[in-house]
């Protein structure tokens, strides 16, 4: 069987304990603790979680391939016969990926909000709550990708929306942090109602077929069971047009896939994410960027024997990913506010990698997983490096001429912009570049072509905005008021020096997940893809012949169209900002369609939030709530119970002893009276 | 004439009582001449200390002793004539009363000094009347109950109203006692009349020549009865009990709400076990009716109150409703059950009566609800304390209070189904339809308290050391009764309270 390991269990509980030693702390004391106490237990709990990860990874890839499965059993957390939920761990390639990440990256985001949330005195004892939410999140984070059945990952992944949440409202007190807080909350329960239906379903279908359970092993064992199996329309509904058949798995499927829109902020969920961007920018690039809204993703591929399944959800996850892609890509060309131009970019590059988890390119998917985390967290600190250099101005129109200034941020930022643009060598490239062939090759999708061309589009958009974006804030002439602009300087080491680690990993992270011809050609290295490889037994990706001339020329493509957005970029905002405009005023139709979003929010608003809340307000709080149940239920019973004790009973309590022993005589005579002749 | 046959040892731990409240007023002497090294008289509030820690070490060891004898087989002291028998259910009783009066007298130091009635006597009392509860439920002989029952009542008559320079502590002594000694009165002429009709005061005796035709045995039993509901606080002889709780000093109140209950129920399952088995079905009826009136009354006086301490009253004459339908029920479930929320009760209301003692030092009191108005920014623990203690007696989940209503509606759901009788299963749904009205006033503790603005004046005390110990035990005992009454991990054995208490039940 699988080997256990007891150490596993502390990768997850390192960050826990730091988090409750350091509420408990808040909550009793009331005073924080040394800010160096802060640090250490702040920052050592996920260093140390990442250190024990590193270890038990390596301990997993000693296993033969087939083997590589640590299992750490805490207890049985759910025992309702044939419901059986455990609370245990597995580390498997697919998790041992994520923790790295998560641990890794978390780490330096860790160790940067030391520097960026120092300056921050809204609230005295706001520095050691940060940290107490950040590693709250981590835990949550590792839960959720080390949880070996649906259960405990449903924990993990209720805990980050509730710690994402928290720090999104980080600094409540203004309250359009908090409602933007409440929002992201909000949209996630309609993903989160998709994902219980979707293991209520897979549940029950299990459970028919004879193998009562939730656990990935065995349920990846046993998927074939469920094959062909399809769903009937309750009777009632027989009205409807006969869709031709609900296979089971599509369903769940496409169950859990709306929980993975919710939380990786996909169409038509993504409404929340560039919202979330309220919160303090190390948040940002931890929740918002590296981790949680990946979660999506893993699950995909984390159900990946479910998915292979059944094309018709497949399908869907890719259209959906590509689409989302293009249409955030598009919103964000136009954005003025720095952190949501980056957070259009994330949901753009999610976009990326559901399409290639659609395409059945999983290793693919979850290599982009791995490189976006790292030039995306490296952007968002940047951006919070910028952000605290202007100020907390985050409007990029008052900013420009940042590189002499801030040459640390600025070189680090270019190398970020350059991979998420799929530069060559950088990580972006190699990442970016397997999607588009997986797109170009994924057959079950029907149209794939279109959609192969559309994720071709998005790779030049996304350069050109990114592009746009280090222009307008690093090049030409400051444009901040004089005060603001004297005070420009580069932040201290806590903040540059997680921007250069980050910097050396989106460079060189591209190796990991190499495709095999490059590694072949260049450097004599066969196999060289070694996340694909190593994600093999977990979540095995499709596998595709084309040719080596064909996919040089489609990496070839893809370079060549980013290097047409980032000569697009540079006409307009750097050579020949004189156009830009003329330009804008032509497309003023279009140009105002983008630069509101494609009036997504205003349309939910108007559709949904707005009739909600009448509804809510006027029929069920105040006729069926305050009306009925309030006034006439509750109040009025209350009111009669009052009205027998104040009006009747307590004239009984008059206080005269004599009354007291009348009553109990009187009591005594029914009560003997009762016995006597009662007999 | 042989020597009487005579089992010391089966009433060690009452005998340790017994010997500590003889040896308490000398201590106290003692302590008030006795010169530090200094050479000046020790303090009044360090004299208390070491009274009420002494009381404390009393109670312990006796305690100990009825852990020890709670496994063991039964004992009587007098083996040719048994009036006091030392069976699981008295050991289990026994240890609720001292571990009640044991953390009296552990806050009792702090409060006192406090209060400037730091004097001896009131250990002594405290242990006087600690004996008498432990012979009352002990006793299977009316004797022996009535010398109980006044052992235990005249020492708290006296401790009600310990304050002598407060009028509603005198008020509440007076009236006390002169309720009590009607009650006293009506018991022992109900004694008589038993004695008069079948010639025997053994409980087990009367129960075996009961004639459920005769009316003076009926009407004595009938005075038995109210005798001892008095003392428990059944509607309709429970007015006494709101008056007097709140002029007695709080934790007396507390005293008396818990501890002298226990005792009293005791007396009343014992006597129904062994006495009244006979007049079961003629008493249900009346027993049915008095538990819902006591039930109902209770609750519904108990919203309208702005005294914290008289809501107290109120909501244990309320609770003296449910124990009454456990035992109503009369199946060992149900007498297992009303052992098991005895315990409960025990907890959560010495928690309550001890936080509004804390509350009262310096003799600045806030007996009034609004005065608790803002606690939980003051004084967290406090707060926290009065949450978990008004939650489990409004019997939500996860608290011992919880438990004990499951238990006791269960209990009475089975034997309804068991038997098919309706008035038992509206009985049950009365019983859930008060613990409902009882959140109203039981809630707005806590709302008060965390939600209201505090008005203008000096923080409360901080709780002294012991009196936070007690209290963090309180509240620690409620949350684990309530989440593991099964099987509770004690901190030396483990005591399976529940199934204990059905086997204490099974005994004669």
């Amino acid at each position: 069987m699988e080997s256990t390991n007891e150490l596993l269990r502390w990768i997850p509980l390192l960050p826990l304990v730091a988090a409750v030693a350091s509420g408990l702390w808040l909550l009793f004391l009331r005073s924080p603790m040394p800010r160096g106490g802060v640090i250490l237990i702040g920052c050592g709990a996920p260093i140390a979680s990442f250190l024990l990860s590193i270890q038990q990874v390596f301990a997993l890839t000693r296993a033969v391939p087939e083997k590589r499965f640590i299992v750490d059993r805490l207890y049985t957390w759910i025992g309702a016969d044939p419901f059986h939920a455990e609370l245990s761990f597995l580390l498997d390639p697919l998790s041992a990926v994520m923790i790295l990440v998560v641990t890794g990256v978390g780490s330096l985001i860790h160790l940067y909000s030391v520097g960026y949330m120092d300056g921050d005195h809204r609230e005295d004892r706001g520095f050691q709550r940060f940290f107490c939410y950040m590693n709250l999140f981590t835990f949550s984070m590792l839960v959720l990708v080390l949880g070996d059945n649906l259960a405990v990952l449903f924990v993990g992944w209720e805990g980050v929306g509730l710690c994402s949440y928290l720090l999104i409202g980080f600094w409540f007190l203004d309250d359009h942090n908090a409602a933007c807080g409440q929002k992201a909350f909000i949209v996630n329960r309609i993903g989160d109602f998709g994902f219980l239906l979707g293991i209520f379903l897979i549940f029950w279908a299990f459970w028919d077929a004879g193998h009562p359970t939730i656990q990935f092993l065995s349920m990846s064992q046993n998927i074939a069971a469920l094959e062909g199996r399809t769903l009937a329309l309750p009777a009632w509904l027989s009205f409807l047009p006969a869709f031709p058949v609900w296979s089971l798995l599509t369903v769940a499927g496409l169950c859990f896939f709306l929980g993975a829109c919710g939380k990786s902020a996909q169409l038509p969920l993504h409404v929340w994410l560039p919202d979330a961007m309220a919160g303090p920018t190390p948040v940002s690039a931890l929740i918002h960027a590296a981790t949680m809204v990946t979660a999506g993703v893993y699950m995909v591929a984390r159900l990946s024997f479910l998915y292979s399944l059944t094309p018709v959800a497949l399908s869907t996850i890719a259209w959906v990913g590509g689409l989302t892609a293009l249409f955030a890509g598009t919103i964000a060309l136009c954005q003025n506010d720095i952190k949501k131009v980056l957070a259009y970019s994330t949901v753009s590059q999610l976009g990326f990698m559901f399409l290639a988890a659609g395409a059945m390119a999983y290793s693919a998917a979850v290599f982009h997983v791995v490189t976006h985390a790292f030039f995306k967290a490296l952007l968002f600190l940047g951006a919070g490096s910028v952000i605290l250099g202007m100020h907390h101005e985050q409007d990029i129109s008052k900013m420009g001429g940042l590189s002499k200034r801030m040459p640390w941020t600025r070189a680090t930022f270019l190398v970020g912009v350059l991979a998420i643009s799929g530069v060559a060598p950088l990580s972006g490239f190699f990442s970016k570049d397997q999607i588009l062939l997986g797109a170009h090759v994924a057959n079950h999708v029907p149209g794939q072509t279109w959609l192969w061309l559309i994720s071709v589009v998005t790779v030049a958009i996304t350069a050109l905005y990114m592009f746009r974006l280090y222009f307008r804030v690093f090049s030409g002439e400051n444009r901040a008021p004089a005060q603001i602009r004297s005070g420009i300087r580069e932040q201290g080491n806590w903040v540059v020096g997680p921007l250069v680690v980050l910097a050396l990993l989106s460079v060189i992270g591209g190796v990991f997940g190499m495709p095999d011809i490059y590694g072949e050609l260049f450097f004599g290295i066969p196999d060289s893809n070694s996340l694909l490889h190593f994600l093999e037994p977990v979540a095995k990706s499709v596998a595709y012949d084309i040719s080596h001339l064909r996919e040089f020329l489609l990496a070839l493509l893809a370079l060549s169209v980013a290097g047409l957005g980032i000569l697009v970029a540079g006409i307009l905002y750097y050579f020949r900002s004189d156009l830009l405009a003329p330009m804008t005023a032509r497309l003023e139709p279009l140009y105002r369609l983008v630069l509101n979003k494609f009036w997504v929010d205003e349309l939910y608003d108007r559709a949904i939030v707005r009739p909600t809340l009448w509804v809510a307000d006027r029929v069920l709080f105040r006729r069926i709530d305050v009306g009925l149940i309030d006034d006439v239920a509750v109040n009025g019973t209350a009111r009669l119970v009052r009205a027998v004790a104040d009006r009747g009973l307590k004239y009984a309590q008059s206080g005269f002893t004599q009354s007291y022993v009348f009553l109990m005589l009187l009591g005594s005579a029914v009560l003997l009276g009762y016995l006597v002749a009662g007999r | 004439m042989t020597a009487p046959d005579l089992d010391l040892g089966a009433v060690a731990p009452l005998c340790v009582v017994a010997v500590g409240a003889a040896l308490m007023p000398l201590l106290d002497v003692l302590l008030g001449r006795t010169k530090t090294f200094l050479s000046r008289p020790v303090t009044a509030a360090w004299a208390g200390t070491v009274m009420s820690l002494a009381t404390t070490g009393v109670l312990s060891i006796a305690l100990v002793m009825c852990f020890d004898a709670a496994g063991a087989a039964p004992r009587t002291f007098n083996r040719d004539h048994p009036m006091i028998l030392m069976d699981g259910m008295t050991s289990f009783l026994n240890i609720v009363i001292l571990i009640g009066s044991l953390l009296t007298a552990l806050a009792s130091g702090k409060f006192l000094a406090d209060l400037a009635i730091n004097r001896g006597e009131y250990y002594a009392l405290l242990l006087a009347a600690v004996l008498g509860m432990m012979l009352l439920v002990a006793s299977t002989n009316l004797m022996m109950l009535f010398v109980g029952l006044e052992l235990m009542s005249i020492p708290i008559y006296a401790m009600a109203g310990f304050r002598r320079d407060s009028l509603r502590s005198n008020e509440s002594a007076l009236k006390y006692f002169l309720v009590g000694s009607f009650a006293s009165g009506i018991l022992l002429y109900g004694t008589a009349l038993i004695y008069g009709a079948t010639g025997t005061l053994s409980l087990l005796e009367i129960g075996a020549r009961f004639d459920v035709d005769d009316p003076v045995l009926l009407i004595g039993s009938g005075l038995l009865l109210v005798g001892l509901a008095f003392k428990i606080a059944t509607v309709p002889f429970h007015q006494w009990a709101p008056d007097v709780y709140e002029g007695a000093p709080t934790l007396v109140s507390g005293l008396m709400a818990t501890t002298v209950k226990v005792a009293a129920f005791g007396a009343l399952l014992r006597v129904f076990q062994m006495a009244f088995g006979p007049i079961d079905d003629l008493l249900y009826p009346a027993l049915w009716v008095m538990a819902v009136l006591t039930m109902t009354v209770g609750n519904v006086m108990a919203i309208i109150q702005q005294n914290t301490k008289r809501m107290l009253a109120y909501s244990s004459v309320a609770h003296t409703g449910y124990l009454l339908v456990g035992i109503l029920v009369g199946t060992q479930v149900g007498i297992s059950a009303v052992l098991f929320y005895l315990l409960a009760y025990t907890f959560m209301t010495l928690g309550a009566f001890g936080v509004v003692a804390v509350l009262a030092h310096a003799g600045r009191e806030r007996e009034r609800i609004a005065d608790l108005a803002g606690l939980a920014n003051s004084r967290i623990f406090l707060a926290a304390v009065m949450t978990i203690c008004m939650v489990s007696l409004a019997g939500i989940p996860g608290t011992a209070g919880f438990m004990g209503k499951f238990y006791i509606f269960r209990a009475v759901v089975e034997q309804a189904i068991a038997t098919e009788s309706s008035s038992l299963l509206w009985l049950a749904v009365i019983g859930v339809l008060n613990s409902a009205i009882s959140l109203v006033y039981y809630l707005r503790v806590p709302m008060v308290m965390f939600m209201r603005e505090p008005e203008p004046g000096p923080e409360p005390d901080r709780s002294g050391t012991f009196e936070g110990l007690v209290l963090a035990v309180c509240a620690a005992a409620v949350i684990l009764l309530g989440i593991w009454p099964e099987d509770l991990n004690l901190i030396l054995t483990r005591v399976d309270v529940l199934h204990w208490a059905s086997v204490a039940s099974a005994s004669p």
